[in-house]
């Protein structure tokens, strides 16, 4: 039997707790009471993601920054999901119908399909459940206190799949700059193991965003998929998979990779991308049924250039460390000119350029994040928004504060040929440009459009996130690469 | 009609060899330090130096048995030079990633200098406990007993469980991007390849320092680069087995003390 994975906010309009969200609610609750040790729990399933607690083949085994991200997440999210299904239909007869029962899925939050979307779901705000009574466990105390009341949400920028669709390649030969939708080319890739892989442009934005918008729980690896909208966000993501056109690997290396799960009754089990491909092979499909422009993807325009067959070769970049404390930070870039093989090239100007933000290092994650942009000095990014290269974020950041990882900080790449184009056209490029880093909050929402959910919950929780919302980031390099 | 357009001419194999891997260069000098030791063994064993069973340390005397003990600028220099020829064998080829990744994020026209400044400042660091060692032992007229070796093979097995040796081996594994031009950026070269020495002194010490007592057995040292190598240039944590590192150490100890 094939399950449709509905859009969450699709569920939140039919009815107030909606039966796959009671249903899920319900689920979280027995999980959180298994042990630690039992695969099936919700503290394992965290774990299998992050853990600094005996990792093995199971645990600590999320894949970043690698073109293993997708195929991973689609099959953590499946297990997870069996487990949650097997619990759903155990549940007694007052609180599931037989319909949750055999098809339960699990939703997705489509943020980027729209302004109301991009308000956390009231399901996960309520203080109690529908008895009025019971606490409510997918409300956690561990998200910034406007996005856990309702108060703000999700940037536009945060949630928008434009980039990502855009990319007409799933995946990048790690050299340290080229874009793809998927990730780089690497080995299995827990943080930042490979040095040369930059994150696919899907894993920036919205992924990445909508980890460091939602809460501390969800910014940090060890602790992400203990918030129940996790697994939501992570719906989405594999769903926008499911949307982009372009064909993904057929190398053997990407399709016969084992990774290591358990399955609904904790028995081992291992999944390959070959298997999960098509989600039809897992047994589910999503309401939305492949392509739907919403009203985010209106302006996309895919990049219909090819990647050209030769390195990218840096010609631009920042002399100093940055550090990023809450303010707009700007930096001089220098910029030569190529003298590789794009100088001897039949074409004089690059097909492809690219603007990377290298070894981002911190100890904690802030709760705002940066927008960058890329300009002529005198120009200023705060009045016109043509120079916007992209959006940074600190999802996974405290491990850079860790001995016994492999990361050199984050790194981040995004395609500016556009950007390059038009700057070149005005005859702004020059020797010397800016970068700028533009401090980005979650957006408030305005008042005749709040539900008022959970918003008399917040005022604990505000003190904390004020704390940490500019909490310092160091840059370490910031450069252009001409392809 | 118009001409169909012609596919861009596809460069020389050994043009894109230096495209995607400027660290070749690592190879053709990995190669060259082993063939200087293999040379320096088959010198050995011929007869250059008096051997009893046990060949001569790169910083004891090379020159007639007869000759006193005492040391001589020569000798110890030879040891010194001989001493960072095992380490441009042994250790250098685990920089493959580190001055791969240097070279392919810095400006074109300094992608083999920034490359090699990193390995410079990486073999200065460890130049410092090769001049301590070949310094002792051109003084201490000692002919470790192969034992030694053996023993110091299983500190080093030891040595790897250690939350130390694993937080090394995770520094040896990262990079920084360094800055574009000039002095500045020749500096931050060097400092990066001091600071993965540092790293790579951490991890490797013992193993280097076994190595060592058992100068010319080069089956010894090329099976010990293999570890280390395997352990530096593996990006997947998975397959970096601290077991097996360990286990491989513990074998080569006993073959030292029974073959
Ligand atoms: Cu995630």
């Amino acid at each position: 039997m094939t399950i449709v994975r509905r859009e969450v906010w699709s569920l939140e309009n039919e009815q107030a707790w909606h039966p796959i969200l009671h249903a899920y609610a319900l689920a979280v609750q027995e999980m959180r009471a298994r042990p630690a040790h039992d695969p099936t729990s919700w503290r394992y399933q965290a774990a299998v993601h992050a853990t600094t607690d005996r990792p093995d083949k199971f645990r600590n085994q999320c894949q970043h920054n690698s073109w293993f991200f997708l195929s991973w997440h689609r099959a953590y999210l499946h297990y997870f999901e069996l487990i949650v299904r097997d619990i759903v239909k155990k549940l007694p007869d007052g609180e599931v119908d037989d319909e949750t029962r055999e098809g339960w899925a699990l939703p997705y939050w489509g943020y980027d399909r729209g302004d109301a979307q991009r308000v956390l779901p009231p399901s996960f705000r309520q203080p109690t459940l529908r008895d009025g009574v019971t606490p409510n466990p997918l409300r956690i105390a561990q998200r910034d206190a406007g996005i856990n009341a309702g108060t703000t949400r999700l940037t536009v920028g945060d949630a928008s799949s434009v980039a990502a669709l855009a990319e007409t390649v799933f995946t990048s030969p790690p050299d340290g700059a080229s874009t793809a939708f998927g990730g780089a080319k690497t080995p299995p890739n827990h943080f930042r193991e490979s040095q040369l892989a930059v994150p696919g442009t899907l894993e920036i934005v919205p992924h990445g965003q909508v980890h460091n918008r939602v809460g501390p729980f969800m910014r940090s690896f060890d602790t992400a998929p203990l918030d129940p909208i996790f697994w939501l966000h992570h719906a989405n993501i594999d769903n926008i998979w499911t949307r982009w056109g372009g064909p993904d690997p057929t190398d053997t290396a990407w399709l016969d990779q084992t990774f290591d799960f358990h399955d609904a009754n904790g028995t081992p089990t291992t999944s390959t991308a070959e298997e999960v491909r098509e989600t039809t092979s897992l047994g589910y499909l999503y309401d939305d049924a492949g392509p739907v422009p919403g009203p985010l993807e209106a302006d996309m325009s895919p990049h219909e250039r090819d990647v050209p067959d030769r390195p990218a070769e840096l010609i631009g970049e920042t002399a100093d460390d940055i550090t990023l404390a809450g303010n707009a930070t700007r930096a001089a870039v220098a910029v030569g000119t190529p003298s590789g093989p794009l100088s001897t090239a039949e074409e004089a100007a690059p097909t492809r350029v690219y603007l990377t933000v290298d070894d981002v290092r911190g100890p904690v994650a802030p709760s705002i994040t940066y927008n960058v942009y890329l300009h002529a000095p005198d120009q200023d990014p705060t009045t016109e928004d043509d120079f916007f290269v992209g959006p940074i974020n600190f999802f996974g950041v405290e491990q850079t504060a860790r001995a016994d990882t492999d990361h050199g900080g984050l790194r981040f790449a995004f395609d500016i040929t556009d950007l390059y184009q038009r700057l070149r056209d005005a005859g702004r490029w020059g020797d010397e440009m800016t970068v700028s880093f533009l401090p980005v909050e979650a957006e408030t929402v305005p008042p005749d459009q709040r539900d008022d959910i959970g918003a008399d919950q917040a005022e604990v929780a505000e003190a904390a996130t004020e704390d940490l919302a500019s909490a310092p980031v160091d840059v370490g390099r910031v450069g252009v690469y001409v392809q | 009609m118009s001409a169909a357009p012609v596919a861009p001419e596809r460069p020389a194999w050994w043009v894109r060899l230096d495209w995607y891997h400027p660290e070749w260069t690592l190879g053709v000098v990995t190669v060259l330090a082993w063939a200087i030791l293999v040379l320096a063994h088959g010198a050995t064993s011929s007869g250059v130096v008096p051997v009893d069973g046990m060949p001569a340390m790169p910083g004891m005397d090379h020159g007639d048995a007869a000759a006193s003990t005492a040391p001589t600028v020569s000798a110890w220099a030879t040891g010194v030079g001989l001493w960072l020829v095992m380490a441009a064998a042994m250790m250098l080829p685990s920089l493959r990633t580190a001055m791969r990744t240097t070279s392919l994020t810095s400006r074109w026209n300094r992608r083999h200098r920034a490359a090699w400044l990193l390995a410079a400042g990486y073999l200065t660091v460890w130049a410092i406990p090769g001049l301590a060692v070949v310094t002792v032992l051109s003084v201490v007229p000692w002919t470790p007993p192969v034992w030694v070796t053996g023993v110091l093979l299983l500190v080093a097995a030891a040595w790897v469980a250690t939350p130390v040796r694993r937080d090394s081996l995770a520094a040896c594994h990262r990079t920084r991007r360094v800055p574009g031009q000039g002095r500045r950026a020749d500096a931050a070269c060097a400092r990066e390849g001091v600071r993965l020495g540092l790293a790579c002194v951490g991890t490797c010490w013992l193993i280097m320092l076994a190595a060592t007592l058992a100068t010319h057995d080069v089956l010894l040292m090329a099976v010990l680069t293999v570890v280390v190598v395997a352990e530096k240039v593996v990006e997947d944590r998975r397959r970096r087995l601290p077991a097996w590192t360990a286990g491989t150490l513990v074998v080569l100890a006993f073959g030292v003390f029974f073959l």
